[in-house]
């Protein structure tokens, strides 16, 4: 998808990482947003495995109880917020800026901002796996302890809305 | 040619589905659809589901016919020509109004069930269940059973689990002491909880109801027939979410009664017994029954516990620390952790041999005896 | 919408830190049911874009799917109880979120009534897009009638916590708002890469993950029917089999995943040169710049006709 940039040769902008890190380019958030959506989806869809091979057949075989309720939570969590949103916010990125002809998003700064925020938290989310404990094993819906993980979801409501925004003008 | 061959494939594809779908339907019900039950409330519940499930096949079918007709007729390479059409308020006000007029429908009996479902009004008798981490509390309140008190874990063994052996019949569907209820009488449930959310819930008496921390949901049944009807708990509660089933015994008024003096004359024997002075061989045995049963599940079976999570007993602080210290752990809980307060639990027969058990097992012999009487005498 | 989320952000926290468990609840699926509906509209959007594109006709009662989303929109932050029917409600609250909850059918019907009729007497071809979004109408439809079942609450009482449940929120999120994403990348693509998606493959990957998706979750509402709870590590033996076959899926359906993204890069490394228009009959803004798109688009105002 990096090949958007064979077609600007009247603007300078940062090569490489920092182009990724810095843009305020609707697509290239787009690009990162769908990208981010893809391995989370994998990440989530290894942790369905792990579910269903546990469930293949009765007893326990492959986890303990207590990592398969992990797992459970964090499929849900993950998928939801990390595969499903992003995917749909990538997809809004990309394409509503093109469809009512509009150069890029309104706030594209606030738009960076609200995606680099993603990975950063679906690593908090996936390091609580390897913390002390184990990570969430509450299900998907419940508890105090979540907020810190749950925080930068709301920001990713905030560029939807902002999208929304976007469109009615 | 081949557009034919594959529309005749489809259709014979969706014959066997309809011929499976229906022939299944009447062979295996009790697999593939919700059960019947048993009172009824669960008969309501079931003929409201067959109701909604057959108006939403129909209307399944029907849509689905029309967009498989089209998907096969209205396809470019037949040389179907676009139509025009885009807009026709008529039949959109048309098929706003008939789903509209088939929710009615439907509402209307709905309504009906769920009053009756949660009509507690005129028990006959009421039980008292109480949801912690992972067993149930029954607590007679009233009836010939009045202040019968009991818990009710799972049975099924450790062997099974990890399957090193055989799986029974009822396998994670075994409790040692069964909730026992007579028939045709209005039992009311007084459903609660003492740690997080449970949900009590036995399929055959057609509903659920959740186990909240500082609330008392209730809930009523009347069964009709003896018999044993098993469920589970339906709402995660942590590790062994899966491993808290919920047993209910139907007997007769008589063989109810029965049962009610006999947990009575069980629960004098067991007060005699406290008094009583008790060997050190007497209360290993009964602790390890006791420590397997109420604490193996965090600690585990070989005392090791779970890193980070569940303290081990094998060498733990507690557990060859003071005496007292670990009689009080015991009895009152520890605040905040999972860790329940198992003098509200257990008698003190039980609650002397598990900590004799503990502090005896698993190579931590510090020679402790713990009497039935320092447990009374801690309290 | 922003408001709900401030809403969210600030009641939320407090409820967990605070101690009724039932008002966690309530706020929980205050913010839960619309995040849900967030999740599945612009799925609706993107399948209204393609099934008009591939049927070669406009899309059937514009206004009406604006209202049907609208209706639908609203309706989801009124009905976040319907969680909660066994949380031991007054019964006056269940009936009032069981009415709210069945009413949402109404509109979603009035969607798939209008999907139908934009097929109907269209002139169909079936790229790898439209696959995907004719999957999405098929299975979402079945998931939005299970939705309907267990929106009844004294049905709910069996259904609720059980692997129904999982079904039904399965063939909502992934045949649903997955399969939507999916299509939408199918469609879109080209318009980012300048690359045609090799249709095979697609093809492939289509037919693939449509039916391990059915093998994965279907079995699952035979198992919450006869009686197994939702999050549970193991499970007693009349739900062997059923589980079993599920699980088959399962694994089919994440392989089919991970040579989903083969196709992607292969895709964004080369292939057959797409042209501005892409699709024969496809209608918006986007496919008047070029393919791929230029990193800055429209910088003087397009004309709309």
């Amino acid at each position: 998808m990096s090949t958007a940039t064979t077609h600007d040769e009247h603007h300078h902008h940062p090569t490489g990482i920092m182009r990724w890190i810095t843009t305020t380019n609707h697509k290239d958030i787009g690009t990162l947003y769908l990208w981010f959506s893809f391995i989370m989806l994998l990440i989530g869809g290894a942790m369905a495995m792990v579910i269903r091979a546990e469930l293949f057949q009765p007893g326990m075989q492959v986890v303990d109880p207590n990592f398969f309720n992990t797992m459970t939570t964090m499929h849900g969590l993950i998928m939801v917020f990390g595969a499903i949103m992003p995917g749909m916010v990538g997809l809004a990125n990309w394409l509503i800026p093109m469809m009512i002809g509009a150069p890029d998003m309104a706030l594209p700064r606030m738009n960076n901002w609200s995606f680099w925020i993603l990975p950063f938290a679906g690593t908090m989310l996936v390091s609580t796996l390897f913390m002390e404990g184990g990570g969430p094993a509450f299900g998907w819906t419940f508890y105090a302890p979540l907020s810190t993980t749950f925080a930068p979801d709301s920001t990713d409501f905030f560029i939807f809305s902002v999208h929304l925004l976007g469109f009615s003008r | 040619m081949f557009a034919r061959k594959l529309r005749l494939a489809v259709c014979s594809l969706w014959g066997t589905v309809i011929l499976f779908g229906t022939g299944n339907a009447f062979a295996g019900f009790d697999e593939l659809n919700l059960r019947r039950g048993v009172t009824d409330i669960s008969n309501q519940v079931y003929d409201l589901h067959m109701l909604i499930f057959w108006i939403c096949v129909v209307v399944c079918v029907a849509v689905f016919a029309v967009l498989i007709y089209s998907i096969f007729t209205h396809r470019k390479s037949k040389g179907a020509k676009p139509a025009t059409f885009h807009e026709s308020t008529t039949v959109e006000i048309i098929w706003t109004t008939i789903p509209f007029l088939v929710l009615v429908g439907m509402a209307i009996p709905a309504t009906k069930t769920l009053l009756a479902l949660e009509d507690t009004r005129d028990a006959d008798m009421s039980i008292k269940v109480t949801g912690y981490q992972w067993k149930w509390q029954y607590e007679y309140l009233d009836g010939p059973a009045e202040d019968v008190s009991f818990f009710s874990v799972l049975t099924t063994p450790r062997e099974q689990i990890e399957g090193t052996a055989e799986k029974g019949e009822n396998y994670l569907l075994e409790v040692d002491n069964p909730i026992v209820v007579p028939i045709n009488k209005k039992i009311r449930f007084l459903i609660t909880s003492n740690d997080v959310i449970h949900s009590w819930w036995v399929p055959d008496l057609g509903w659920k109801q959740d186990a909240v921390p500082g609330f008392i949901n209730d809930g009523w049944t009347e069964l009709k027939e003896p018999g044993i009807y098993r469920g589970k708990c339906a709402e995660l509660c942590g590790k062994d979410h899966g491993f808290m089933p919920v047993v209910l015994e139907a007997k007769t008024e008589e063989d109810f009664a029965q049962w009610a003096a006999d947990q009575k004359a069980g629960a004098a024997a067991e007060a005699a017994a406290a008094t009583q002075t008790w060997t050190m061989d007497d209360l290993m045995a009964k602790g390890e029954a006791v420590y397997n049963t109420n604490c193996a599940a965090c600690h585990q079976a070989n005392g090791q516990g779970i890193p980070g999570v569940f303290p081990g007993i094998a060498g733990g602080a507690v557990s060859i620390g003071p005496l007292a210290d670990h009689i009080d752990i015991v009895v009152n809980g520890k605040p905040g952790t999972a860790m329940q307060a198992f003098g509200a639990q257990l008698s003190d027969v039980d609650l002397a041999a598990v900590v004799t058990f503990e502090r005896n097992g698993f190579g931590n012999n510090t020679g402790d005896v713990v009497q039935p009487s320092d447990i009374t005498a801690a309290r | 919408m922003m408001l709900t989320d401030r809403h969210f952000g600030t009641s939320f926290f407090s409820a967990a830190g605070g101690g009724d468990p039932v008002l966690f609840q309530h706020v929980f699926w205050f913010f839960g049911h619309p995040e849900v509906y967030i999740m599945i509209l612009p799925a609706f959007g993107v399948v209204s874009q393609i099934i008009p594109t591939f049927a070669r006709k406009k899309l059937f009662g514009y206004s009406s799917m604006v209202y049907a989303t609208a209706s639908i929109a609203f309706l989801s932050f009124i009905v976040w109880a319907h969680h909660m029917f066994t949380t031991g409600m007054p019964v006056a609250g269940e009936l009032y979120f069981m009415y709210a909850t069945i009413m949402i059918a109404v509109p979603t019907a009035v969607k798939v009534f209008n999907w139908t009729a934009t097929m109907w007497r269209g002139s169909m071809t079936f790229e790898t897009p439209m696959l995907w979004a004719i999957a999405f109408v098929f299975l979402f439809t079945l998931g939005g009638f299970t939705g309907l079942m267990m929106g009844v609450a004294p049905a709910d009482m069996q259904y609720h916590d059980t692997y129904f449940i999982v079904a039904h929120f399965h063939y909502v999120l992934v045949t649903g708002a997955l399969f939507a994403i999916i299509a939408a990348v199918y469609y879109w693509l080209p318009k980012w890469t300048g690359h045609m998606v090799d249709e095979r493959l697609g093809k492939i990957h289509f037919w693939w993950s449509a039916i391990s998706v059915n093998v994965l979750f279907f079995p699952q509402h035979f198992l919450g029917l006869a009686g197994m709870p939702r999050r549970i590590p193991d499970y007693s033996l009349q739900f062997a089999d059923w589980n079993m076959v599920s699980s088959l899926g399962g694994f089919a359906f994440g392989l089919a995943q991970v040579f989903f993204m083969y196709v992607v890069i292969k895709t964004i490394k080369g292939g057959e040169k797409a042209s501005d228009q892409v699709w024969e009959a496809a209608e918006g803004l986007e496919w008047t710049i070029p393919s791929p798109a230029p990193y800055h688009t429209f910088e003087t105002a397009p004309e709309v006709r």
